[in-house]
């Protein structure tokens, strides 16, 4: 049976400007309506029709968006920002209203698109519990019936009794998430809500999901991570501006996603003014790019040659423990390594304002063939974080001098590395 | 699991579009509300319940100082102190009501904006916990009509039918507050000048209303329009519980509950037809 099925769903805002319309215009706008619906309906219709241009202000934020999920199926939802995906999992849960278009919802929908929603600060721990469930659709007796499993798996027993104010941020999320992980629904609507808390409460999530999957929930479920993506989601809709671009098996959604930003990225960047993220003042990235064995910057490397990646960057405030690093994802979004230029003890030491290049060897034999991203991060650990540039940079590496295997085999090797194993054979009788 | 529950996600277009039952299904919401309302209030002061008089009371002395001792305004023969009291509390109810259903949207755009569920339920639990200060502030003025009755001050003829009235009045403020509200707080979604406005406007309003001047002193040519106001007899038949004074005239009664009740059905249908697409207007 189809959990859920959407049919020919549109949804279009209008941007900004309904804030700002005065009462008068509001009127002039009501008249002029007015006539026009006296002049019948033909002019009624070729307005409406001028107005889904782009410039009366209106924006198309889904068009057309036809799917259908199946009873116990996790699908994922991808895309890049403004992509629709929000937009798609508000109408689900009914926080908005669509323009075009029928949802047809087989039983109990509950969103979780921010985890502690409707916290009271002056209300208990155990207070917010209850009003929180019963915000999210539960009944007081089920809530009373669960209390215990979710305080048990918040993890903040002991401080149940305490107004939710004295809370860490953590707190909040960890029992929001609680709260929201023991609802009876059918359909849950997850929006990145993984995206907070540390690895020990995201692994207790990703746990808590497959549970509710192999209790066989319908689970629909947004985000920026392709790992958490390809791990949970057997089907995957890639959206791109309001439409979907491919629906299917998650790792050829996936694929097709990481590519086109392949395309666009490349191994050289260079940000004249400095990048970072916004409101950081302390640290600007200038320049980032991989070169290879011989020097040159290229985005095509071989399997059995070191290359570099080069970071430059421009401090403009003293500094005594901040970081510039790497993260390598594959294609499918998967997460290869991280590293630091602090993981060298030798750099931890304090800076002074001017141009850093920092310089990262990554050894040869590592990475199996085919095609990476290089996301830069730089930040003080656990305090602020200055830049996150996501697949800034992008390589392929091939292979050329690996003539053993693949003379007998003749197959692109499995995984993700390939380390040069050492292999010896004698023979131990005859 | 509940798989029987279907529900289909269509275009708003109906008019009138408010299910009963689904209001109905989220009522421990409602009541979680109201106690939130009520917890929270009592954890952030330090008076707590005293407030509830502190604030009836004080208005009390100072009108009786400006309006009957300064300006000299009759009270129609009751004691000064009673003839506000009962106004003022009976007002305070229904503009308490009106100023914080007419924030509605505002108020919880953040909570909107994530969770669905019947958004009515937000102002239903206004008016019902607004209520227990009423209770609460009724009591003041029962204390107080015993005082003046046993001290003889009163000229009390009690009319029960008036006692009947009660209920029919409350219930009557809470749909008159809660279907302005509605309707304000649809419109301050669009414009924001709105809530400013309401602020003085309240103010404004109660003047319209036989609150600090009894009906009899209204010059006849002004009274009709004191009457059009459907709180004017709602006032009057709640004063007249506890001094016994003044006059309800049936039909003018009669357009105030016809008023309350077509105010309430507006308000009803444009909070429905903003609650679904408000958020994409914020």
């Amino acid at each position: 049976m189809d959990a859920i099925k959407v049919k020919n769903l549109s949804k279009e805002y209008r941007l900004g400007v309904i804030s700002a319309r005065t009462l008068s215009e509001e009127i002039t706008n009501g008249i002029s309506a007015f006539m026009n619906w006296n002049k019948g309906k033909k002019k009624q219709q070729a307005i409406n029709h001028l107005n889904t241009s782009d410039k009366s202000g209106k924006v198309m934020a889904l068009r057309d968006i036809n799917f259908s999920v199946k009873s116990g199926e996790i699908l994922g939802i991808i895309g890049k920002n403004g992509a629709g995906k929000s937009t798609l999992l508000k109408l689900l849960s009914r926080v908005t209203s669509p323009t075009n278009g029928t949802v047809i919802i087989n039983g109990k929908i509950s969103s979780l698109l921010e985890v502690g929603t409707g916290f009271h600060p002056e209300l208990t721990g155990k207070e917010n519990v209850y009003l929180n469930g019963a915000i999210l659709g539960m009944k007081k007796k089920d809530i009373e019936k669960k209390l215990d499993k979710i305080i048990e798996f918040s993890g903040i027993k002991k401080y149940i009794n305490t107004p939710a104010k004295r809370y860490s941020s953590g707190m909040r999320v960890r029992l929001g998430f609680a709260v929201a992980a023991h609802l009876d629904s059918d359909i849950i609507l997850i929006d990145e809500v993984l995206a907070v808390g540390d690895a020990i409460f995201q692994r207790l999530c990703v746990e808590k999901i497959l549970e509710l999957v192999n209790d066989g929930r319908t689970i629909l479920f947004v985000s920026h991570n392709m790992t958490l993506i390809s791990q949970l989601c057997t089907k995957t809709i890639l959206l791109n501006k309001g439409k979907i671009e491919q629906y299917g098996n998650t790792k050829d959604v996936i694929r097709k996603y990481m590519y086109d930003d392949f395309k666009k990225s490349s191994a050289y960047k260079k940000w004249d003014k400095g990048i970072s993220n916004i409101g950081v003042e302390e640290l600007k990235i200038l320049e980032a790019y991989i070169k290879n064995n011989d020097n040159e910057v290229t985005d095509a490397l071989q399997n059995n040659q070191p290359f570099k990646i080069i970071i430059k960057y421009r401090l403009l405030q003293p500094m005594e423990i901040c970081h510039v690093g790497i993260l390598i994802n594959t294609i499918e979004g998967i997460e290869v390594f991280d590293g630091y230029e602090t993981d060298n003890e030798n750099l931890c030491d304090h800076k002074d304002i001017g141009i850093y290049e920092t310089n990262c060897l990554v050894p040869e034999n590592l990475l199996n063939e085919g095609k990476y991203f290089i996301s830069i991060y730089s930040g003080i650990a656990g305090v602020k974080q200055f830049a996150k540039l996501e697949n800034a940079l992008s390589f392929q590496i091939i292979r050329l001098e690996d003539k053993g295997s693949e003379l007998l085999i003749n197959r692109k090797p499995r995984g993700i590395i390939r380390p040069q194993l050492i292999w010896s054979r004698e023979i131990s009788s005859n | 699991m509940n798989k029987s529950i279907t529900t289909t996600i269509k275009p708003n277009r109906g008019l009138f579009d408010i299910q009963i039952l689904e209001i109905w299904s989220y009522r421990d919401l409602l009541w979680l509300l109201i106690k939130r309302d009520f917890t929270v209030f009592y954890k952030q002061t330090i008076l707590g319940p005293f407030w509830f008089f502190i604030q009836p009371l004080l208005s009390t002395i100072v009108f009786t100082i400006i309006f009957n001792k300064v300006a000299g305004i009759s009270t129609d023969g009751t004691p000064p102190n009673l003839f506000y009291m009962s106004g003022i509390i009976a007002w305070n109810y229904f503009s308490g009501c009106l100023s914080e259903t007419s924030n509605v949207f505002n108020r919880n755009a953040g909570l909107f904006g994530k969770v669905y569920f019947p958004r009515i339920v937000v102002p239903l639990s206004i008016v019902i916990s607004k209520l227990t200060t009423f209770f609460v502030q009724s009591v003041l003025l029962l204390i107080l009509h015993f005082y003046y009755s046993s001290n003889g001050d009163l000229n009390y003829h009690f009319d029960y039918s008036y006692i009947v009235l009660l209920p029919i009045m409350i219930l009557q403020m809470a749909i008159l507050g809660l279907g302005l509200g509605s309707i304000i707080s649809s419109l301050t979604v669009k414009y924001r000048d709105l809530g400013f406005l309401l602020g003085f406007g309240t103010q404004l309003l109660m003047y319209a209303c036989p609150i600090v001047y009894p009906l009899t002193s209204v010059p006849e040519n002004y009274k009709s329009y004191i009457q059009l106001n459907p709180m004017t007899p709602i006032i009057i038949g709640f004063r007249k519980i506890f001094t016994g004074e003044g006059q309800l005239v049936l039909d003018i009664y009669l357009l105030s509950i016809f008023t309350s009740v077509f105010i309430f059905f507006i308000g009803l249908i444009i909070f429905s037809k903003v609650e679904k697409n408000f958020i994409d207007t914020i």
